[in-house]
């Protein structure tokens, strides 16, 4: 997998997920849809409709995403979803760790 | 002789004719094609512009005519990855099936589909790896066992699915062998795909049909419309499988997951859509298997 961090917070993250399987499916409304909703036992989200979820994932995140690396159960769950895929954001490009400087601060 | 016995005799028939043909016309993949060291050149483009995925949109058209040809490599290269995935996942469906008793008159046919598949999935390796570089990626994730089945449920699902996969795939193998503008080779592998999905689309269509036949009197009507959607959906991913970012990334087109949304929506696509499923729907439709109305490709959340 290719690991290029995003710059998409967790908590927006989790929204965009919600908003992607409240658009495609009819089985349940807004306030039905936890973090910890089973989402594939339940069917709310088919395994054909996994392929779409994947490039969504690709999109929002910019990075590919190779499935033959996955666990199983990385699409169990809005939580599962995160934790799987989200990379915490990287330090602004102002930070010395980010620029790559590793020098020591002036005195 | 009942009519369910009648329709058995004439599946039987069918699928001798069939054996006998996968027998008479036996490929060696190894031999059947010449792999040159290169493709034919700039007489010939890779992928018919009229069957491409971009087809019709402005991002497509306006480009030069050289890096029009080159996207239509990495197109081709999409295809043949796609429909060896596609092909792979199908067969472990198959080969869970082979010889289980409720399809046991099929199973002599069957292993000629597994080896005719498996060649495909030569050819499309072999020129994938040869002359684009690389296999695109499957981006699916294998299913997870299900239980629960009525009888003949899965048998149906897995051998309607096969047949809708390769209609879809057959229409773009058929288009490209026709047309004299594609590189000989790439016709080539798509003639040999194409006389022997023929085959295959004649045996699932029947099979297809006594299955319905043989179990559909007992399904429930939850259980009916539980594969009236997995059917549309199939069709539907399946379809949304020929639009493919990577493809689009590679051919150096900008913001490639806008595209495949816009792709998928544009009336060029959904022409050809229309074209290519039109086989598929007719029979369903008459099988009562299909939704009242199905909702095209491009309505899929991030379609």
């Amino acid at each position: 997998m290719t690991m290029t961090v995003t710059r998409m917070t967790e908590s927006e993250l989790r929204q965009a997920l919600r908003a992607w399987i409240l658009a495609s499916t009819a089985k349940l409304e807004a306030f039905e849809l936890t973090d910890q909703t089973a989402l594939l036992e339940t069917q709310i989200v088919s395994s054909l409709q996994l392929m779409e979820l994947i490039l969504f994932l690709e999109e929002t995140l910019g990075r590919s995403i190779d499935v033959t690396t996955l666990a199983p159960g990385a699409f169990h769950s809005i939580d599962a979803i995160t934790s799987t895929f989200f990379t915490p954001t990287s330090p602004t490009p102002t930070s010395p760790a980010a620029a790559g400087d590793t020098s020591e601060p002036p005195p | 002789m009942t009519t369910q016995g009648a329709r058995r005799r004439d599946v039987g028939e069918i699928l001798e004719v069939l054996c006998a043909a996968s027998r008479r016309r036996y490929q060696n993949p190894y031999t059947a094609i010449a792999w040159p060291d290169a493709l034919a050149g700039a007489a010939y483009v890779y992928f018919s512009p009229e069957l491409s995925s971009l087809d019709g949109l402005p991002a497509y058209t306006a480009l030069p005519e050289e890096q029009r040809r080159r996207a239509g490599l990495f197109e081709i290269g999409g295809y043949f990855s796609l429909t060896l995935h596609g092909e792979q996942r199908l067969m472990a469906g198959v080969l869970r099936l082979l010889y289980r008793s409720s399809v046991r008159a099929y199973s002599d046919y069957l292993h000629h589909l597994i080896d005719e598949e498996n060649k495909h999935m030569v050819y499309f390796a072999e020129f994938s790896r040869r002359f684009v570089g690389k296999l695109y990626p499957d981006k699916h994730l294998p299913r997870a066992p299900r239980e629960g089945y009525a009888p003949g449920e899965e048998e149906l699902q897995i051998f309607a699915s096969i047949w809708i996969f390769e209609q879809l795939g057959d229409y773009f193998s058929l288009g490209l062998m026709r047309d004299t503008r594609v590189d000989p080779i790439v016709r080539q592998v798509c003639r040999l795909h194409h006389h022997e999905e023929s085959r295959h689309l004649v045996f699932g269509r029947e099979v297809v049909k006594d299955l319905v036949a043989r179990f559909g009197p007992g399904f429930s009507e939850a259980t009916r419309d539980g594969l009236r959607r997995y059917l549309d959906q199939f069709i539907a991913a399946s379809w949304a499988e020929y639009y493919n970012p990577d493809v689009y990334r590679d051919a150096g087109l900008p913001e490639p997951y806008a595209l495949r949304k816009a792709a998928l929506r544009s009336d060029a696509s959904r022409a050809r859509f229309a074209q290519a499923v039109g086989p598929v729907t007719e029979l369903l439709r008459e099988l009562d298997l299909a939704l009242p109305a199905s909702p095209p490709p491009a309505s899929q959340p991030g379609a």
